[in-house]
């Protein structure tokens, strides 16, 4: 077990280095810098130039990396160019602001995936069955901007009950304790229920497919000789099994877990990682950038390490 | 220009016509019996923002212009330029400084500053913190983005604790403006900080002010919440005991927050979305000249662009006037030539450019252009006219724009394709000159210098010349304008250049934008205008 892990750890940070390393060559071969936002007939041209010698863009390309790969395994990742902020500093403030949004989607998208996915095997094919089948499938194919868009016209704009925007109000900002988190949660509705709404239908669908086929396995059957009720069968026997390619779904929405959604965080105007990432893309930050891709390649890795770790928890079958 | 102002009051005249006529709902009720005389203390103001503020030092700015109002709000400059460049280059209003004198030989500029001037923690403002600015300024460590502004200014001398004088290493037309430059930063405070340590520095967490406002919270990414500044010697002003920067970064979600009262102020108004806001009886748009303008770029370095005759053959071949009104809606200028209409420099005596398809085949046949082959596409020794425009992504203007170009070319038999470019990249492109044709946009200062973007590049100097325009007497004229001292005689210079460069049409002028700001009808006091949007803060304040 403890060989496997390090095993699986080690091949992790080759990973990291690899992705990050990859990354540093697409940014930097990618036309334009972070210098050429400084276009402007009020700009003196000259600041460009200074600009690149002042962050060594003017360095060749091998001793750019060398310094930033010297940096990162110290665990420096150096300053942002667009927010001349340590690295470390803007993704300590925006990764938390994502992981709560996205957390909570995923966790709506399961738990309503797999309470739909059981609804709709109280009687397969059935007018129930079908309605969820076709309300789910129009929810998997509605685009997330769409549908945000839609909540916030009617809960916050029609309704008045929510608001549209921001992860606290006016008031909120300057509140402390109990008044300060509701306001949070009320923040929070509507862009959780936004991805969860369009995740939900992929969950639901695919829990219901391998419900149906665990449902005519022996063990099901042989459940119900010993007298389970078709629910009992279910829920107790079928739906464990019926989980497991579950865990492995989840593992690989880690990386959305600390990444986040773009289109939810500008809609919503929410701080998050989405944002941060497009914005440091948009500006050639090079050193933001690499240190949000580390980011989402550790979890990635850390994602595939916990699923396969629950696989094997949940999965006697399975060795490690 | 009083025309302009004209036809802008006339607008919101008839904005209001049509608000009282659809007004159902009733503007907020009347809280205590108005009193009717002066301003209201009080209240808040909620702006909204696209993006949110990087940095409070504005010598680590990379001049954002968002950020730099934040910044304006903050902390105290010399003087307040004026917004009537129209007439003559900006003049100055008293701000820190009190009043000003150059020496006889104009080589000196003594400020005399106001005594009762404070900075956030209480210190007094100083002669010293303005000549600790100007070292600031100046030094390559900090590498501040306008530094070269400062480039005739030999040094800065403290006279007393509240006289300070500059002095010039040469006489010319923008001294005060120079000196003017940037705002005064603590040197009690900022002065501990080592120079070689600014560029890496969170000065946020050792913020002195001295403006208005105060910075009372920042939440990244959300909220900046400026909280009015009872030491201000403006007292007492400000009015507003606060003001909020709300980010939002999706226009669409800001006029929906302006529409449902939630932000009471959005700076930048999409032209397709003006009539909207004029629609609403509770809110206000205001409109005037920004100084964006738009132009069509043609490689000049091209063969295919290398022809003047073949350039004014475009300019004259795309139906600009229509292609203005249709993608600004009334909201934009038809452009002329390389200095805005609204500035006191432009040539009122400029031809414009008419929509003429005829002569421009004509011309576009002088340079060897025919379709030889009958394929509809002109061609000169085995070329055809074909090129790619390129045009920011995710920029529907000027999609729009580069679409309405490709047809009305395509009439003269000129192939073009629209390209969208990612920003960066195409910033890249252009610098790099590695480009036919792209659809640009310039934001102008108020300091006329057309030095960067219209004279030949010379190597190792920064240009912003990336069409590669070159005309030796244009070259020769901007040098000598440049120097001269007395604006009057540097018009008739800059009249001459405008003249050489329109008879060349290197780009093909298309739109001056009109800046349009939506506030809530309640405010009173603004007076939003080209100087900036918070150019008289100081007085604004909520009517009952």
């Amino acid at each position: 077990m403890l060989r496997w892990a390090l095993r699986r750890i080690g091949a992790g940070v080759v990973l990291v280095w690899l992705v990050a390393t990859v990354t540093f060559l697409l940014v930097s071969l990618a036309p334009g810098d972070a210098a050429s936002r400084l276009t402007d007939p009020r700009i003196p041209p000259a600041a460009r130039a200074r600009f690149r010698r002042d962050f060594g863009l003017d360095r060749p390309l091998p001793a750019r990396y060398a310094s930033w790969l010297a940096g990162a395994v110290t665990g420096d990742l150096g300053t942002s160019w667009t927010q001349r902020r340590q690295v470390t500093t803007v993704l300590a403030q925006a990764l938390p602001n994502t992981l709560i949004l996205t957390s909570l989607g995923l966790f709506l998208e399961l738990v309503g995936g797999i309470g739909l996915a059981i609804v709709q095997l109280r009687r397969p094919h059935g007018a129930g069955d079908r309605a969820i089948t076709l309300a789910t499938l129009t929810a998997y194919a509605m685009p997330t901007f769409g549908v945000a868009l839609a909540l916030i016209a009617v809960f916050s704009y029609r309704l008045q009950l929510l608001p549209p925007s921001h992860m606290l109000s006016l008031d909120g900002e300057m509140a402390h304790g109990w008044p300060r988190l509701l306001d949070l949660a009320r923040h929070l509705v509507l862009p959780v229920a936004a991805i969860g709404v369009t995740g939900v239908g992929a969950v639901a669908r695919y829990l219901r497919g391998s419900l149906l086929d665990e449902r005519t396995e022996h063990y099901v059957l042989a459940a119900r000789a010993r007298g389970c009720t078709p629910r009992q069968a279910l829920v107790r026997h079928a739906l464990p099994n019926a989980l497991l390619p579950l865990i492995t779904m989840t593992g690989m929405s880690l990386p959305f877990l600390v990444s986040g959604s773009l289109v939810i965080e500008v809609v919503f105007s929410w701080p998050g990682m989405g944002q941060l990432m497009y914005n440091a893309a948009l500006g050639r930050d090079l050193p933001l950038l690499l240190g949000g891709t580390i980011v989402a390649t550790v979890a990635v890795v850390a994602g595939n390490l916990l699923a396969d770790a629950a696989y094997a928890l949940a999965d006697p079958r399975v060795r490690m | 220009m009083t025309a302009r102002r004209r036809t802008l009051s006339a607008l919101l005249a008839a904005a209001a016509l049509l608000g009282s006529l659809a007004c159902r709902r009733t503007p907020v009720p009347a809280v205590k019996e108005p009193t009717g005389e002066g301003p209201q203390p009080g209240g808040q103001v909620v702006v909204a923002a696209l993006a949110d503020i990087t940095t409070l030092n504005e010598y680590q700015s990379s001049g954002d212009a968002g950020e730099a109002e934040v910044i304006d709000l903050l902390f105290p400059a010399l003087m307040v330029e004026q917004p009537d460049y129209q007439l003559h280059p900006p003049s100055f209003a008293p701000r820190l400084a009190t009043s000003w004198e150059f020496s006889a030989d104009n080589r000196d500029l003594t400020f005399h500053l106001r005594p009762d001037a404070r900075w956030s923690d209480g210190t007094p403002v100083t002669a010293e913190d303005v000549r600790f600015t100007f070292l600031a300024q100046k030094d390559p460590r900090v590498d501040s983005v306008g530094m070269e502004i400062k480039d005739f200014i030999k040094d800065v001398e403290v006279v007393d604790p509240h006289t300070v004088r500059f002095h010039f290493s040469r006489v010319y037309p923008y001294q005060l403006m120079d000196a003017n430059d940037g705002h005064i930063v603590p040197a009690h405070a900022w002065g501990k900080v080592p120079f070689d340590k600014w560029r890496t520095t969170d000065f946020e967490k050792i913020l002195v002010t001295g403006g208005p406002f105060r910075l009372a919270a920042h939440i990244p990414q959300q909220t900046i919440v400026l909280q009015r500044d009872p030491t201000y010697w403006n007292a007492p002003r400000p009015y507003l005991d606060r003001l909020v920067f709300r980010i939002l970064p999706d226009m669409a979600g800001q006029l929906a927050q302006l529409f449902a009262g939630d932000v009471d102020l959005v700076p930048s108004v999409a032209p397709q979305e003006a009539d909207r806001v004029v629609a609403d009886p509770d809110l206000r748009l205001v409109e005037y000249p920004s100084r964006l303008w738009g132009l069509v770029g043609w490689n000049n370095r091209r063969s295919m662009f290398a022809d003047r005759r073949v350039r004014r053959a475009l300019s004259l071949g795309i139906n600009r006037k229509a292609l203005v009104d249709t993608v600004f809606r009334g909201h934009a200028k038809l452009a002329t030539g390389p200095v805005l209409s609204s500035m006191w420099a432009f040539d009122r005596s400029l031809p414009q450019l008419p929509y003429d398809q005829a002569q421009a085949a004509a011309l576009l046949a002088q340079a060897g252009w025919r379709d030889t082959n009958g394929d509809g596409i002109l061609d000169r020794r085995d070329r055809v006219f074909a090129f790619d425009l390129l045009y920011p992504a995710a920029n529907t203007l000027r999609r729009q724009m580069a679409l309405l170009i490709q047809a009305d070319l395509a009439r003269l038999g000129i192939k073009v394709r629209p390209v969208q470019v990612e920003f960066t990249s195409l910033i890249s492109r252009a610098e790099a000159g590695d480009f036919d044709a792209v659809l640009w946009v310039w934001e102008e200062a108020t300091k006329i210098d057309l030095t960067s973007t219209w004279s030949t590049p010379s190597p190792g100097q920064g240009s912003n010349n990336f069409i590669g325009y070159s005309n030796p007497e244009v070259d020769r004229l901007i040098a000598v304008a440049r120097e001269e001292p007395d604006y009057t005689r540097a018009k008739v210079l800059l009249d001459r250049i405008q003249e050489a460069i329109v008879a060349d049409q290197p780009v093909t002028f298309l739109y001056e934008a009109n800046r349009l700001v939506a506030t809530s009808r309640r405010l009173e006091g603004a007076d939003i205008n080209a100087a900036g949007v918070f150019f008289n803060i100081d007085d604004w304040y909520w009517s009952r």
